[in-house]
C-alpha cells in the first residue's frame, strides 16, 4: 500500500522523502465523506484556503482536512465574519456537496464557540495555530526537529510568554490521580472501502511515566492481554498476522509525552501513512500527538481475510476524549428534555431501557412519539424492525423512514 | 456468572427499597437473576388472603425479552394451568423493555382480580368458570384456602 503513486500536488516537503513512503490520501479523505467523490479531495483544501495563510494550502497528510475546515469555521464565528459562505462560490460548483457537508457542520460549531467558555476556544485557538506549525515538521520528522514537533504538541508554545503556564497545566492533566499516562486506541475503520482494517473494540492503557508498552500479535502466550480490562498495563495485542509478535512499542516520558517505536516489525510500522523504519529495523521514539494515525503491518492477500488484516488505529493520550460537559452540551440538553412529553419526572430523565438517568453528552434516540433512550439502549429494538419503530414505553407504532415535510 | 447488568441491579435495589405493597420479591443468593417472589391475593377476589409464591427469572437478553414467570402454589384460575404457567401478554408478545419486574408482578396481581375465562390457559377452570362462575369462584377460594393461607 504505501508504495502507491504520489498525489499530484506540490508538496513543499516531498523531496525529503522517499517518494514510497507518501501514502495517498484519497483514502482517509473519502473516508469523511463517504461516498465517491475521492477526486473532490483536493478540492478540500482549496475550500478552506481562503481562511487559511497561503503556507497551508497544500493538504494535510493525513485526513485532517475536516479538522481543519471545523477549526476554520471556529475561528471566521469568532471573527463575527461570514466567511464560511464564500466557499461555496469560491469552489468550482463541483464540491458544492463536500462544501454542504461543512455548511451542515459549521451551525453547530458556531453555536459551540459561542456557547463555549474561554478555554474551550483557546483550545480550539491552539489547536488550529498547532495545525499551521505542525504539519511541516510531521512530514519531516527524521530531520533533527523532534523540538518542533514537541512544540507543536504543546498548544502554547509558540506563544512563549505563555508556555510555561500551559505546559504545567497540561501535566496536570494530563497525569491521573493515581500517576498514571493513558492512550485509547480506537479502530479507523472505512466501511465504505473492501479493504477496511482490523476491527477491534478501543483499548485504553495507563502506564506510569518513563515506562514503555508494548504491542504485538495475540499469542497463546499472551492470552491474558486481550482480555485485559481497560486501563490496565497489559500490553496490546492484535488478532492479526500481520502484526509482528513484538512489532512497536509506546513509550511515555516523564511529562506525559507518548512515543512511538517501531521493534524490528516485519511488516512495518507506520505513523500518519509514513513507514517508520525497514522490514526487521528497529525505529527511533517517534513523539505523538492527539489524532495520530498507527499502522501495523500492510493487508496481506487483499485483506478480505480478518487475519490478515493491518491494524488501523487512531490513538488519544493522557485521557483528552473525555469530554467536559460545557455550556452548549448543558443547554442542547435542557431544550431536549422540553422537547419530552412532560408526563412524569422521573421517566424524563431515566431511559426505561437501562434506567440510567438521561444526561449531557450521551447519545440519545428520540422517537417520533417524543420518548428518549440512549441510543445504545434502543439500537436492538430500532434495528429490528426498521423502518417500523414500536415504541417500548407508550406502544406507539412510527415509521422512521416518513418524510419530513415541512408543510404543516 | 456473566457481571449482572445494571439494569437488574438497579431493579433490585428499587424492589428491596421501595416495595410494592402486597409484593415481596428477593433475589436468590446463588443466582441473582433468580427471584423468589409473593403476591398477595386482590382483597376483593376469591384469592383474597391468599399468599402465592412465585418464582421469577430474568432470562440472559432481559430486558429485551420478558422475565419468566411460574406461581408455585397451586391456584384455581382460568388463566393459570396447573404447571403454574401464566396466560398474560405483557409477558409474552406484548412485553416491553419499559417494563420491569415491578410492573410485571402487578399485572400478575390485577389478572388474579380479573380472571378472563376468555382466553384460557387452564381449559377445564376455563369451562366451570363459564358453566357456573358462583361454583368456580367458590373453588377459588377453597382452593386458596386451602394451598395458599398460611396456618
Amino acid at each position: 500500500m504505501p508504495s502507491s503513486p504520489v498525489p499530484e500536488e506540490e508538496n513543499p516537503d516531498q523531496d525529503l522523502l522517499p517518494p514510497s513512503a507518501i501514502k495517498p490520501t484519497n483514502d482517509s479523505s473519502s473516508s469523511l465523506y463517504n461516498s465517491n467523490i475521492n477526486n473532490l479531495s483536493s478540492n478540500n483544501s482549496g475550500t478552506s484556503s481562503p481562511i487559511q495563510p497561503p503556507a497551508n494550502i497544500r493538504r494535510p497528510s493525513f485526513g485532517l482536512n475536516l479538522l481543519n475546515s471545523l477549526t476554520s469555521s471556529i475561528r471566521s464565528s469568532n471573527s463575527q465574519s461570514s466567511q464560511i459562505n464564500p466557499q461555496p462560490t469560491q469552489s468550482p460548483p463541483s464540491p458544492l456537496e463536500a462544501s454542504n457537508i461543512f455548511m451542515s457542520n459549521s451551525p453547530t460549531i458556531a453555536n459551540l464557540s459561542n456557547y463555549a467558555s474561554t478555554t474551550l476556544y483557546d483550545e480550539a485557538m491552539a489547536n488550529a495555530h498547532r495545525q499551521h506549525n505542525h504539519v511541516n515538521p510531521r512530514l519531516s520528522r527524521h530531520r533533527p526537529s523532534r523540538q518542533n514537533t514537541l512544540d507543536a504538541n504543546n498548544p502554547g508554545a509558540e506563544n512563549n510568554s505563555s508556555s510555561s503556564a500551559s505546559t504545567s497545566k497540561e501535566k496536570l492533566n494530563g497525569m491521573d490521580k493515581d500517576g498514571f499516562f493513558s492512550v485509547r486506541l480506537t479502530p479507523l475503520i472505512d466501511h465504505s472501502s473492501s479493504a477496511s482494517g482490523l476491527y477491534f473494540s478501543p483499548i485504553i492503557r495507563k502506564i506510569k511515566p518513563e515506562s514503555d508498552i508494548s504491542i504485538g500479535r495475540y499469542t497463546e502466550k499472551n492470552k491474558a492481554a486481550a482480555h485485559a480490562p481497560q486501563g490496565s498495563s497489559a500490553p496490546i495485542v492484535f488478532k492479526s498476522k500481520v502484526v509482528s509478535r513484538t512489532h512497536a512499542l509506546f513509550h511515555c516520558n516523564e511529562d506525559g509525552q507518548w512515543f512511538l517505536k517501531d521493534c524490528k516489525s516485519s511488516s512495518g510500522t507506520f505513523l500518519n501513512h509514513i513507514r517508520l523504519s525497514a522490514a526487521s529495523q528497529e525505529s527511533t521514539l517517534m513523539p505523538l500527538i492527539d489524532g495520530d494515525i498507527i499502522q501495523l503491518g500492510m493487508d496481506y492477500r487483499g485483506g478480505t481475510e480478518e487475519v490478515y488484516r493491518c491494524v488501523k488505529m487512531r490513538c488519544e493520550f493522557n485521557k483528552s476524549w473525555q469530554r467536559k460537559v460545557n455550556q452548549f452540551n448543558l443547554e442542547i440538553h435542557k431544550k431536549l428534555k422540553n422537547l419530552q412529553i412532560r408526563d412524569d419526572d422521573n421517566t424524563n430523565t431515566e431511559c426505561a431501557i437501562c434506567l440510567m438517568k438521561i444526561e449531557p453528552c450521551q447519545a440519545l434516540f428520540i422517537s417520533p412519539c417524543s420518548h428518549a433512550w440512549h441510543y445504545k439502549c434502543i439500537r436492538p429494538i430500532i434495528i429490528k424492525s426498521y423502518p417500523q419503530f414500536y415504541c417500548p414505553n407508550c406502544r406507539t407504532m412510527c415509521d422512521l423512514e416518513t418524510d419530513l415535510d415541512d408543510d404543516d | 456468572m456473566a457481571t449482572l447488568p445494571k439494569r437488574i441491579i438497579k431493579e433490585t435495589e428499587r424492589l428491596v427499597s421501595d416495595p410494592v405493597p402486597g409484593i415481596t420479591a428477593s433475589p436468590s443468593e446463588e443466582n441473582l437473576r433468580y427471584f423468589e417472589v409473593t403476591i398477595d391475593g386482590p382483597s376483593l377476589s376469591p384469592y383474597a388472603n391468599g399468599k402465592f409464591q412465585l418464582e421469577l427469572y430474568l432470562p440472559d437478553d432481559y430486558p429485551m425479552c420478558a422475565p419468566k414467570v411460574r406461581f408455585l402454589t397451586k391456584i384455581y384460575h382460568p388463566n393459570i394451568d396447573k404447571l403454574g404457567r401464566i396466560c398474560l401478554d405483557v409477558l409474552k408478545d406484548n412485553w416491553s423493555p419499559a417494563l420491569q419486574i415491578r410492573t410485571i408482578l402487578l399485572s400478575i396481581q390485577a389478572l388474579l382480580g380479573a380472571p378472563n375465562p376468555d382466553d384460557p390457559l387452564a381449559n377445564d377452570v376455563a369451562q366451570d368458570w363459564k358453566q357456573d362462575e358462583q361454583k368456580a369462584i367458590q373453588v377459588a377460594k377453597e382452593w386458596t384456602e386451602k394451598y395458599a393461607v398460611q396456618k
